[in-house]
């Protein structure tokens, strides 16, 4: 039996009269790399919340690395999230703090490294993410899209985390750093032993790195391959993959 | 148009009133409600990092003693020598007419001590430093920073609040400590100018009509006003949500209330004092 890193069962989220989710089921094995889809307010952005603790649903559980995070008292609630990377959208780097210290940050928070051990880290991982070393002295103010992104995974890294979370990293890049940016999750896959949840709207990033897709449609989950996904008839799910977005789609598979 | 104003189209005229008296009574309910949850949250945060000093962000306490604390030096000194200088002034005019010229500095010096010097600073700190509270956390919730740290499993309450009220604590008593000194001397230039008085003659003057209560009197009401300010503020900041335009509101908002809060406290303080019979 393949490990179950992230297990969700019969999620219920609603927020007033609205029913985003509707007995929910969702799992991540350990070594995927699954890629949620869904149009917009289909609640994969609640869906992340939720599995990350922030959410409390109205009903069903979240089994993360075997542990339900509701269930936790607050030294195993950072026990747990130091096993575990996420890269917001936009990369929600803390403003006030440079590269450096946004990434030192959970080492420091979480007491697992000192002094130069702390710097050697930090740089270890910023060479990881193909970042150059002075850029550590920046301010997040100070770096381009792609910069951000690559800082903030190298926070999500640091830690070396189990499973990786990312939120539309992609989003507003142009097509060569999206495409380099793929790349660099795949590699890194490879190298640090991650399970990756991948939230994305990419097209590119879903067919080049995911192993199984994930659809929120009608407030439940639709998954399976590419291929299954581009044959299944629910009118949702041809409108995300047919249209004008399929050219890109068939393009970008040619190309692989 | 704002959309309030396209809320109230195409609803009956006179309902309208009272519709917004029961909106405006169901939000404040609620915001007390959160405001009272989010102090006992902070309350037990600071229980815990006082207990556990290790807990304590000395980095980030310094940071704001420096920021709302040191930086606010200038202005208050500026302020307090003002404000006495013209209270003083407007004082001796009028009681000069009755030839009661020396009770002037029990006016101004009174005042100064026992409310002025207090109020003053913390008005000013609300301010500068409630508003920067505010808009700081607001735009670190809008920015999803205050997800990453709880996603870390880290209490955004025990690292951006906790270091900010301790931060207060500190520097408002300082403050006031400085307004009241700074405010004596005020007081000293106007005795000299208007009632001719030497400093031997002001500093007598002093000590005959002050008590150190009245200066207790002002002292202990800081930290309170410090608790207030940087509570109600720290929270503004972490309702915001959403949108930009809700940073700007709760840094209105965060110090409208904060220094509202702050007035109420001083009167309900006034009230025991004198039952008190201090």
């Amino acid at each position: 039996m393949v490990d179950k890193v992230i297990d969700v069962k019969n999620i219920v989220n609603r927020f007033g009269t609205k029913t985003v989710h509707d007995h929910l089921n969702l799992h991540l094995d350990k070594g995927e790399i699954l890629g949620l889809i869904g149009g917009s307010g289909s609640g994969k952005s609640v869906l992340l919340r939720t599995i990350l603790g922030l959410l409390k649903p109205k009903e069903g559980t979240v089994m993360l690395l075997g542990k339900n995070p509701y269930d936790l008292n607050e030294q195993q609630r950072r026990a747990l999230f130091q096993r575990v990377g996420v890269l917001f959208q936009d990369g929600a780097l803390f403003s006030g703090l440079n590269v450096f210290d946004n990434i030192g940050f959970p080492l420091r928070e979480y007491q697992a490294a000192k002094g130069n051990e702390i710097e050697e880290k930090v740089y270890d991982v910023l060479d990881k993410v193909g970042l150059e070393r002075d850029v550590a002295q920046k301010y997040p103010a100070e770096l381009s899209g792609g910069m951000t992104r690559r800082a903030a995974l190298a926070r999500a890294l640091v830690m070396e985390p189990e499973i990786l979370f990312l939120d539309e990293p992609t989003g507003p890049l142009d097509p060569v750093a999206a495409d380099d940016f793929d790349e660099l999750i795949l590699s890194l896959r490879k190298n640090l032993d991650l399970s990756v949840l991948i939230i994305t709207h990419d097209l590119n990033t879903l067919i080049k790195i995911c192993t199984r897709i994930a659809m929120i449609v009608d407030k439940k989950i639709i998954d399976g391959s590419i291929d299954d996904m581009i044959k299944n008839k629910n009118a949702d799910i041809q409108a995300f993959f047919h249209g004008a977005r399929m050219n890109a789609l068939s393009n970008a598979r040619k190309a692989a | 148009m704002a959309t309030a104003d396209i809320k109230a189209q195409g609803r009956l005229p006179l309902i309208a009133p009272f519709e917004a008296v029961g909106r405006g009574a169901y939000h404040a309910v609620s915001y007390t409600y959160d405001l009272l949850a989010f102090i006992g949250q902070s309350g037990a945060r600071f229980a815990s990092a006082v207990l556990k000093p290790r807990r304590l962000r000395l980095a980030s306490i310094t940071r704001h003693l420096y920021e709302a604390g040191w930086q606010a030096v200038p202005i208050i000194l500026l302020l307090s020598l003002g404000t006495t200088m013209v209270l003083f002034y407007q004082g001796a005019n009028q009681l000069q007419k009755y030839g009661a010229d020396l009770f002037t500095i029990n006016l101004a010096v009174i005042s100064l001590l026992r409310e002025m010097a207090v109020l003053i600073t913390s008005i000013m700190v609300a301010g500068r430093s409630g508003s920067a509270f505010a808009s700081e956390i607001g735009v670190m919730k809008l920015r999803g920073e205050i997800d990453v740290l709880r996603s870390m499993g880290v209490d955004p309450v025990e690292i951006l609040v906790v270091p900010r009220l301790v931060s207060l604590l500190i520097a408002l008593p300082l403050l006031t400590f400085i307004a009241d000194i700074v405010g004596l001397t005020g007081a000293y230039f106007m005795a000299l100018w208007q009632l001719d008085l030497s400093l031997p003659q002001y500093l007598q003057r002093i000590q005959d009509i002050t008590t150190p209560q009245m200066f207790y009197v002002g002292m202990i009401k800081a930290p309170v006003f410090a608790l207030l300010i940087a509570l109600i503020c720290t929270h503004q900041g972490m309702r915001v949500e959403a949108s930009a335009e809700k940073v700007g509101q709760a840094t209105t908002r965060a110090v409208v209330l904060s220094i509202f809060a702050v007035i109420m406290a001083d009167a309900l303080f006034s009230l025991l004092f004198s039952w008190a019979g201090m």
